[in-house]
């Protein structure tokens, strides 16, 4: 599919009949929309260099109670997994506009994955039906808070 | 398909928003609220309880309104169910607007 956002719609739908298959419940169909969505947008967003007609490879692999999802695309290298990117606790005035993405990703997979192949980058995402919450953030009460 | 409408009341602007705020709808979300920046209210109100989903890209929404619309603007999300609003909760926007779980326009 062309790597626009125009192409999300088509994600949606996608996950959507895998969600069906695997039999998962709300809360993990949607960390598994939350994962696939924030990585591809990503890929949309920084992969291609703007108005090149970049591509993004999307495959399921499902079972009763968990689904797979690989993403490949050709662009830039860039491993969604690596370092640490946690969400700053900071006075609201001071949250960054972006770059909730790629963490809203890591904290609502249950498994991601990331390897460079052949000069694609494959990305595979694990959820499995556990009816867990996102996250758990009560421990992140920023200090100005206190 | 994400579908926002704008209704001003007194100082309170609330925008109904139902479907999906993601990156392809979020441009469209920006746009509403530049229009209520222009309005300068003293509350924003955010009726969530018809949109089922949000990414990053909506959140961002969120933070603009918080920052741009100054500290005396009261933002408060409204209906949300229990997914979108531990979505925003999860990038500890929760401290700086208020979440209801129950829609009172």
């Amino acid at each position: 599919m062309p790597a626009t956002v125009a192409s999300l719609v088509a994600v949606a739908e996608f996950i959507g009949g895998a969600v069906a298959v695997a039999g998962l419940g709300d809360k993990d169909a949607y960390r598994l929309r939350l994962a696939v969505d924030e990585l591809i947008t990503n890929v949309i967003t920084h992969g291609y260099p703007p108005a090149s007609a970049g591509e993004i490879e999307l495959h399921s692999s499902v079972s009763d109670g968990w689904v797979l999802f690989l993403i490949v695309d050709f662009g830039t290298e860039f491993d969604p997994t690596s370092g640490h990117r946690p969400i700053p606790v900071v006075d609201p005035d001071d949250l960054p506009v972006g770059g909730f993405g790629l963490s809203l990703a890591r904290m609502s997979a249950d498994r991601l994955i990331y390897e460079r192949v052949g000069g694609l980058n494959r990305t595979i995402v694990v959820v499995r039906r556990s009816g867990r919450d996102l996250v758990a953030h009560d421990d992140r009460r920023p200090p100005w808070m206190s | 398909m994400f579908q926002a409408d704008l209704i001003t009341s007194g100082d309170t602007v609330t925008i109904q928003m139902s479907g999906d705020l993601d990156a392809l709808s979020a441009p469209s979300f920006h746009e509403i609220l530049q229009q209520v920046a222009t309005r300068s209210p003293k509350k924003l109100c955010l009726a969530m309880h018809g949109l089922s989903y949000i990414s990053s890209a909506g959140v961002r929404g969120l933070v603009f309104a918080r920052q741009k619309m100054g500290d005396d603007m009261e933002v408060v999300v409204e209906g949300a169910n229990e997914n979108v609003a531990e979505t925003i909760r999860m990038t500890g926007l929760q401290h700086a607007i208020t979440i209801r779980e129950s829609f009172s326009a």
